[in-house]
């Protein structure tokens, strides 16, 4: 053989020899950009928003409401708060930008909670608001008052005077006025907002200034929920000629960058170091000087769940958050360190959505028989066992996270496991569905799973058992975040499972509703609902009486249960919050304290060592 | 067929009973001389032994999930413990040896046959040939190893075999430079000249007279990458490329959930950072070993 034509050879070789391994392989979907707002980390299920109940419902007065300041409803404990001081807590994910209003991130909102202010005020002092709830309070709004006309379809805000927007350029302290309202809500049903508040906004009709203090917001039809949107940190304040500086180009800019940063909050934003901290101090200038108490806010940006709890066992953090932390280590964690000081300021409840789905507009599970069959088949009980050593929440449609507005009765649910007879007597029905749908013999089925979450992994390995048994196998396909978020998000798939927060305004369903239920909506990811369900979803969002409005959720839940769209999952159990005692005046109401905003949080100086 | 005659019969006898007996032989100066290696190779055949026999050998099923049995810590029932699903360790241990011994052999058979393929070619053909298969194999090793492998797996999917070639293809540079360099001072032998003088072919110069000499690297190269691939495959796995769930595999077991419950029930992950900590370690030492006894430097070296 000549010299050059063994190397060739011996190439050649080579080359065959690492495609016959890898010819079969079957190609990975080329990762795509996942949505922006999903391709945050997922926070931790949140919230901290009012009821409507607390919220003046539109409809349930004649024609006229009048808001007016009320510091206090409710009795606070007398204490003596102590100014200046600094709160340490981590901060799980540093944000990405600080343009929330345009793509969501609840790193994000976390900024403008302690930056800036809503048209409304949400009280969260500890005493006054009950855990995962807060109340609907003029006083603590950068609106003294406002009216409700036309039975709930006109609101007139009038603005505080002397608000201020921080002194920082190009804002410069200049006066908050109607017009920044205006820009604002304009740019939050705009063209380019995010997809988490179109349920807020997308029955706004107009928005003007009356005068420089008064503002009107007509609305299509009375908004339950309305004023509590306007209270998330999500919807506050951000400034207009901050991000018309930053881009030009559009009339609604842009506040991609810390520069632009600048609120009308308690707090200032000194500085900002991507994956290294946040740091933010009082502002000076702030409308009601009582607030803040405290001089400043340290948060270190600590992704891993272990090194945050390192650091906040070395009390290097005031405030434990359990992002990344596995329910049964919290629990650990509470017990190990209660007897050595460490407080709980009660629990919060999950109202996160853990969702195992068909693709109902593919086959086979466009037949509700079948999906039906897959809602019996399932006991979920055996997942609560394993991911949450059964202290987890067998999940409604509206899980109790969302207090009254979830069903009562879940026993009375299509499938539900009440017991090991129901179960098995579950699965015989699902045999006979799934005979009367013309599945018989060995079925095969592909599960695609976020490679992020390992609680979903673990939810289908537990199904694939008890599917098993029944002659039907689910393969598991597990692929990177951002090829799953493409797949879901163009109805790619078969069956699949994902974690995700419901939104800010989660106690009151309609956000969720809105986004994941109706047709069409933009995390509809399994074509789920129909004409009835968008009805009921409807009704409920434009109904003001509260028991009526309920009554509509509860119909809402039993018909979805009955028609198996989605199998709702089961979620983490009511997580106790840890903080030292030098810290005052906090109450949890979120697993990551997402929606706190620590102007009422003081620290003891006797007490910190 | 053809009946083997009464000599033919004794031959063979005496045959397999001269190689049993120096084979024993060899065994018990190699364990005489290098006890720690000998061990390595002993427990290491035990971890193979119960890996291809795993069905018989393991107590329980390794994919049978028992709820109520979640995180249980080791009793005598299950001598590891049960796993986040209820499973039970020792059992999923055993089944995981199984997918990283087959990951890390497929690995090392496909590095070390391309790797000696170049190599010898590279060595023996030099100039311009050797000029571009080391510049190639250069802009490999400017990749780290485990980013390739990361990167091919990514590409062809996440499977055994395809790990195992992301790894056997990441290891291909190191093993062309090793067998190249043995072969290039193997060439300067003066039977090798003798070969070309008598009008040998290129093919049976390089597999009859290079080859054989070479073999000693290659297989020292073997058993040392070999505690490599398992490390890869369980990094790739840990990482969550590499071998995927419900399979047993070590370094899969290793992340996910024994990190996030690692507070809680530490033995879902001390269980399988041992058995990789001790088959990575046996085969090193034995590695090892061999390669003292196998490089004649070294056995000189050994005598002083």
């Amino acid at each position: 053989m000549s010299k050059v034509g063994f190397p060739i050879l011996v190439l050649g070789l080579v080359l065959l020899l690492a495609i016959s391994c890898g010819g079969g392989a079957e190609p990975t979907p080329a990762p795509a950009v996942a949505p922006t707002a999903t391709s945050a980390p997922a926070p931790a299920p949140t919230t901290a928003a009012p009821t409507a109940t607390t919220a003046p419902a539109p409809g349930s007065t004649p024609t006229r409401v009048v808001a007016t300041p009320t510091p206090t409803a409710t009795p606070i404990p007398v204490v003596k708060e102590v100014r200046g001081g600094v709160l340490r807590l981590s901060q799980s994910y540093p944000p990405t930008h600080f343009d929330c209003a345009q793509e969501f991130l609840s790193s994000c909102r976390q900024v403008w909670g302690y930056m800036s202010d809503g048209l409304v005020g949400l009280d969260t002092r500890p005493g006054v608001a009950k855990v995962d709830e807060a109340v609907l309070d003029a006083s603590f709004g950068l609106a003294e008052s406002w009216e409700l006309l036309d039975g709930g379809k006109t609101y007139i805000f009038r603005l505080r005077k002397g608000v201020k927007w921080q002194n920082v350029a190009p804002m410069n302290g200049r006066e908050f006025v109607a017009d920044d309202v205006v820009w604002n809500y304009q740019r939050r049903k705009g063209p380019r907002a995010g997809w988490q508040l179109i349920g807020h906004f997308d029955s706004m009709t107009s928005v003007k200034a009356i005068d420089k203090y008064t503002v009107e917001i007509k609305l299509e039809a009375p908004l339950a929920p309305f004023l509590t949107y306007l209270g998330w940190v999500g919807n506050f304040m951000n400034p207009k000629e901050a991000a018309l500086l930053e881009d030009p180009s559009t009339e609604w800019g842009s506040h991609k960058r810390k520069e632009s940063a600048i609120g009308v909050g308690p707090f200032v934003l000194k500085e900002f170091v991507r994956d290294g901290h946040m740091i933010w101090e009082r502002h000076p200038g702030y409308w009601n000087p009582k607030y803040p108490y405290l001089d400043r806010i340290e948060r270190p940006i600590i992704i891993d769940g272990q090194t945050r709890i390192a650091a906040f066992k070395t009390r290097q953090l005031d405030i434990m958050d359990y992002t990344n932390v596995q329910a049964a280590q919290s629990r650990a964690l509470v017990k190990e360190l209660t007897p050595l000081g460490a407080l709980t300021s009660g629990v919060a409840q999950s109202v996160g959505w853990h969702w195992l789905a068909p693709n109902s507009a593919v086959k086979p599970f466009d037949d509700k028989r079948v999906r039906q069959a897959f809602r019996l088949i399932m006991d979920r009980r055996d997942f609560n066992q394993t991911e949450y050593q059964g202290t987890g929440e067998l999940w409604k449609p509206l899980p109790n996270g969302f207090g009254h507005w979830s069903y009562p009765q879940p026993e009375k649910l299509f499938g539900w496991e009440v017991d090991d007879a129901t179960v098995a007597k579950n699965r015989e029905k699902a045999k006979a569905l799934l005979a009367a749908a013309g599945l018989t013999g060995p079925q095969k089925f592909e599960f695609m799973i976020n490679a992020r979450y390992t609680a979903n992994q673990n939810q289908v390995q537990v199904y694939q058992q008890q599917f098993r048994a029944l002659g039907i196998e689910l393969v598991m396909k597990i692929v990177e975040t951002a090829v799953w978020f493409e797949r879901v998000g163009t109805h790619d798939f078969v069956l699949s499972a994902g974690t995700s927060s419901v939104g800010g305004a989660g106690v009151d369903p309609d956000e969720y509703l809105s986004n994941w239920w109706l047709i069409g909506a933009g995390r509809n990811y399994g074509n789920w609902g129909d004409q009835h369900s968008d009805e009921l979803i409807r009704a409920a969002r434009w109904e003001s009486d509260t028991k009526k409005r309920e009554a509509l959720l509860w119909e809402w839940q039993e018909y979805v249960a009955e028609q198996a769209w989605a199998w709702p999952q089961v979620g983490s159990e009511s997580t106790p919050q840890l903080f030292w005692p030098w810290v005052n005046g906090y109450q949890a109401h979120s697993l990551q304290q997402n929606d706190y905003t620590f102007r009422h949080t003081w620290i003891d100086p006797k007490l910190r060592k | 067929m053809m009946q083997r005659t009464g000599y033919e019969g004794t031959l063979a006898a005496r045959l397999g009973g001269t190689l049993l007996r120096r084979s024993s032989t060899t065994i018990w100066h190699f364990s005489k001389g290098k006890p720690l290696g000998a061990f390595g190779a002993a427990v290491f055949l035990i971890i193979v032994f119960a890996a291809v026999f795993a069905t018989w050998v393991a107590p329980y099923d390794p994919y049978a999930i028992t709820p109520k049995l979640s995180m249980a810590t080791p009793s005598l029932q299950h001598w590891l413990g049960n796993d986040l699903l209820g499973r039970d360790m020792l059992s999923r241990i055993i089944h995981g040896g199984r997918y990283s011994l087959v990951a890390a052999t497929l690995a090392v058979s496909i590095g070390i046959t391309a790797g000696s393929l170049l190599g010898i070619t590279s060595a023996w053909f030099g100039g311009k040939v050797d000029l571009f298969f080391q510049r190639v194999v250069d802009s490999m090793q400017a990749i780290p190893g485990i980013l390739l492998a990361i990167g091919i797996v990514s590409v062809l999917g996440p499977d055994i075999r395809n790990v195992a070639i992301a790894i056997g293809i990441s290891s291909i540079a190191r093993d062309v430079r090793i067998t190249r360099s043995a072969a290039l001072s193997i060439k300067e032998n003066t039977y090798v000249d003798a070969a070309v003088a008598i009008g040998s072919s290129t093919r049976r110069i390089m597999f009859r007279h290079i080859l054989p000499n070479v073999l000693p690297v290659i297989i020292v190269v073997i058993t040392i990458s070999f505690g490599g691939a398992i490390l890869a495959e369980t990094s790739l796995s840990f990482l969550g490329v590499g071998i995927q769930p419900p399979l047993p595999s070590w370094g899969a077991m290793l992340s996910g959930n024994a990190a996030g419950f690692f507070q809680v029930a530490p033995h879902l992950a001390i269980a399988p950072g041992i058995a990789i900590t001790a088959v990575v370690f046996c085969v090193n030492v034995f590695g090892d070993a061999l390669r003292d006894v196998l490089d004649p430097r070294l056995r000189g070296s050994q005598r002083r």
